[in-house]
């Protein structure tokens, strides 16, 4: 579905973001992108969006060169940007002017999703709130049933109701045919929703397994104290203790800890 | 579905731009006419006192063409918010995400604004037009005075001009109407700014070119003085003329061509 392949790209007079890079990702996943600050992950959105073009490299989705903007690349690919733009209109004249532009548009499954949001058709997008703006655009993306759908700080400006919310709709709404890439710097908001991680800094992968993978590699623990612990591959302190990582031992499951993991792999633990 | 050109997702886009901008749209025409019928009602009302039957009288032609050409400023607004999305990187994203090609979004502001608009607003300069002559001439005062309005027509508007100059008229409004189209997609911010130092520096090189050519064509010539011969190219046209009427004929096809690739490349 996305395949990158010795990817380069730099920012003018700037440092090359990506060198080299490669990665790949498939359809039926909920893959989330991770990094730190300035790890170049909304420009990697940008660039499987078709709205940057890289400088050397293969850029493939769904078998479209992104940059090209082919249009039947645009009606299959839709993009949540962390900050966005909606007219002062409407949101049933919004509805009615856009989705027609997407093919596989789905009015019944937006009237669902805008219920669960609370969100009347009648609402004018310039009168309401960041979040319940936010919420419009998920579930219009999500209702547009493309088969890439990319969400670049989902979560942000959404009240704690409203990130169950979405966790619950995301996950009810995505089919097989779908892959939906979050990146988000509130891991904790999307831990229990994900199938792949991907973590990148500097310009590299740093990580990418699947969740099922990661359960089976490693443990993801709280104790006490250390003593008497052992093999911690990575350990922060914390209220009750310390919170670690150790390698999955024979039977035994953990809970996915996605601030832990992400901590872990940014300082080379795992 | 062809990628270059599909005429259902074409009427779709502009079926998009027109529900979602309507309002702006009309609302912007309405003040428009509004404030050229106000103007056209006064100028026609404080002349009326000093019409008198011994001077000749034009019927009002000239404050026609000066408030057409105000109104068509108007136009030129509306034509110069084509690519106005293109300015703001929040609204670029979503404007370049928009499933239509290139050419597409690059040919409905051309339609829907440059084309349609202009067929619409020279109708409701007629309109307003007409309404005005009509309140006036209503106006028992003025009616009394036995002032004479001609009723507004567009051929008033190539008064005085013999029908090479009417050619070259219309093809210099489409080039200009091209320029203003094309502008945001050259310039991101500050288009207006950035096109008038635009000019000013295009002006300036021009100059200097020519007086380079001057110096090496005519080595008796000082300083900064350009001298160019000025000769007859046919019974009526000058080599002048003929550079002109080039240049306001044809710059609106590289307009259009540079603009479309300039939208084709366009980044966040």
């Amino acid at each position: 579905m996305i395949e990158i392949k010795n990817l380069h790209f730099q920012y003018q007079k700037k440092q090359p973001l990506f060198d080299d890079f490669s990665l790949s990702m498939q359809t039926g996943s909920i893959v989330g992108l991770l990094g730190k600050n300035g790890a170049g992950k909304s420009t990697l959105l940008n660039l499987i969006a078709g709205l940057m073009m890289p400088q050397k490299g293969d850029l493939h989705v769904n078998g479209f060169k992104p940059f090209q903007r082919n249009p039947n690349f645009l009606a299959d690919l839709s993009l949540v940007p962390e900050e966005f733009s909606l007219p002062a209109v409407t949101i049933d004249l919004y509805i009615r002017s856009m989705s027609p532009l997407y093919p596989s548009f789905d009015l019944e499954k937006l009237d669902k999703i805008l219920k669960e949001f609370e969100l009347e058709r009648s609402n004018r997008l310039n009168q309401l709130s960041h979040g319940q703006r936010k919420k419009f655009i998920i579930a219009f993306t999500l209702a547009s049933n493309c088969k890439v759908i990319v969400l670049d700080e989902p979560t942000n400006g959404l009240d704690i109701p409203s990130k169950s919310q979405f966790r619950k709709i995301l996950v009810g709404s995505v089919t097989e045919e779908q892959l939906v890439i979050i990146s988000t710097h509130q891991v904790k908001d999307i831990d229990t929703i994900l199938d792949k991680v991907v973590i990148i800094d500097e310009g590299t992968v740093l990580f990418n397994h699947d969740v099922e993978q990661i359960n089976t590699k490693w443990c993801f623990e709280t104790v006490s104290s250390l003593n008497g612990v052992s093999d911690v591959l990575y350990q922060e302190h914390c209220t009750m203790g310390y919170k670690v990582v150790r390698p999955t031992t024979q039977g035994m499951e953990t809970p996915l800890d996605m601030e832990l993991l992400f901590n872990a792999v940014i300082t080379h633990s795992i | 579905m062809n990628t270059f050109f599909n005429l259902k997702r074409f009427g779709l886009l502009m079926r998009q731009d027109l529900l979602l901008n309507r309002n702006k749209f009309l609302l912007f025409l309405l003040v428009l006419a509004l404030a050229i019928y106000t103007m056209l009602v006064y100028l026609m009302i404080v002349t009326s006192p000093n019409y008198s039957p011994s001077i000749p009288y034009q019927g009002f032609v000239g404050t026609y063409k000066q408030l057409f050409v105000l109104f068509m400023i108007g136009l030129g607004v509306f034509v110069g918010s084509s690519f106005s999305d293109l300015s703001n990187k929040v609204k670029r994203s979503s404007y370049l995400q928009v499933p239509a090609s290139n050419f597409e979004k690059f040919l409905y502001p051309f339609l829907l604004r440059g084309v349609l608009g202009t067929v619409l607003y020279f109708f409701i300069f007629w309109v307003v037009a007409q309404l005005a002559r009509f309140s006036v001439l209503s106006i028992p005062a003025i009616h009394a005075t036995g002032l004479k309005i001609l009723s507004f027509e567009f051929s008033m508007l190539f008064m005085g001009y013999d029908f090479k100059n009417c050619i070259f008229i219309v093809l210099a409004f489409l080039s200009l109407g091209t320029y203003l189209y094309s502008i945001p997609l050259f310039f991101r911010k500050m288009a207006l700014l950035k096109t008038i130092v635009s000019i000013f520096v295009v002006a300036f090189i021009y100059t200097v070119l020519m007086v380079l050519l001057t110096h090496l064509f005519y080595p008796n010539i000082l300083g900064f003085e350009v001298h160019c011969d000025n000769y007859m190219v046919t019974k009526q046209n000058s080599n002048w003329d003929l550079l002109v009427y080039y240049f306001a004929s044809i710059s609106w096809i590289f307009l259009l061509l540079i603009g479309y690739f300039k939208l084709k490349e366009q980044k966040l």
